[in-house]
């Protein structure tokens, strides 16, 4: 693998367990007992404004999504929806393009920049996450 | 053709002006490329646009947890990535506050070759 591409899938692979590590700290946060109903959050917008951010409740969305409560889920943080569909399936494709040498995950990842860097797509993308930003606010979050 | 090669002070005011932009161990490189330019490969150096570190640092500093800053350098992933997960749980938005001159640096110096090369 070249020096490039070992160190983007060092990344993919760092995101990934940091991921899964916060699932796990919060669902173990949130079965104890004594720490039931004790509101926190690692949102530094939230702890300087109160205010909560575009993507402050995507953490309760993941876990109710690998739950199945998919209603439920929606209503918290829709952006919950694209962080869970990228820890189930992105680990997938990391395994399959280590075993198999292949770069689909590179590929997907520069395919993925090149479409997002186009003008409309970013501007339609900074409206949907303002509208979120605004809902959340809106639901308390 | 010896002519259209920028002279001496040209290649030393760019390196003046814009020196900030780029890595301090970088610049030796860009100085050989300079003088091995034509004119117009000259002209589009000059006219691309740098972004400047100390600027995206503040950035960072403020709303680094919202990925501005990565979006600012053109990392229009990793800054999706870094709103998404609310600066990486924080994390990320405090390793970035000392990665972010490095990579906004890294970033001109591509724009550099992207100019000289004529894209």
């Amino acid at each position: 693998m070249s020096k490039p591409d070992r160190k983007f899938y060092l990344l993919i692979l760092t995101a990934i367990a940091a991921g899964y590590l916060w699932l796990g700290l919060t669902w173990y946060a949130d079965s104890r007992a004594e720490l039931k109903g004790t509101e926190y959050t690692v949102c530094v917008v939230k702890n300087v404004s109160s205010l909560p951010c575009p993507s402050c409740g995507s953490t309760r969305t993941v876990k109710n999504l690998f739950l199945g409560n998919i209603s439920d889920a929606l209503r918290i943080n829709p952006l919950g929806i694209f962080l869970a569909l990228g820890l189930l399936i992105v680990p997938v494709v990391f395994i399959w393009d280590i075993i198999s040498g292949t770069r689909h995950l590179r590929h997907a990842w520069d395919w993925f920049q090149i479409v997002f860097s186009q003008k409309w797509v970013l501007i339609l993308f900074f409206v949907l996450i303002t509208a979120n930003w605004i809902w959340n606010i809106n639901k308390g979050i | 053709m010896e002519e259209n090669k920028p002279d001496k002070q040209k290649v030393d005011m760019f390196l003046m002006t814009n020196g900030k932009y780029f890595e301090s161990y970088r610049l030796n490189h860009i100085r050989s490329r300079l003088k091995e330019m034509d004119d117009d490969q000259f002209f589009r150096v000059q006219t691309q646009s740098y972004k400047d570190p100390m600027m995206i640092l503040v950035v960072s500093l403020l709303v680094g947890t919202l990925g501005v800053d990565r979006f600012l350098i053109g990392e229009v992933g990793l800054g999706i990535a870094k709103l998404l997960t609310c600066g990486g749980l924080g994390i990320w938005a405090i390793v970035d506050w000392f990665l972010i001159m490095g990579a906004t640096r890294d970033k001109n110096l591509e724009r550099f070759e992207i100019a000289s090369a004529g894209y």
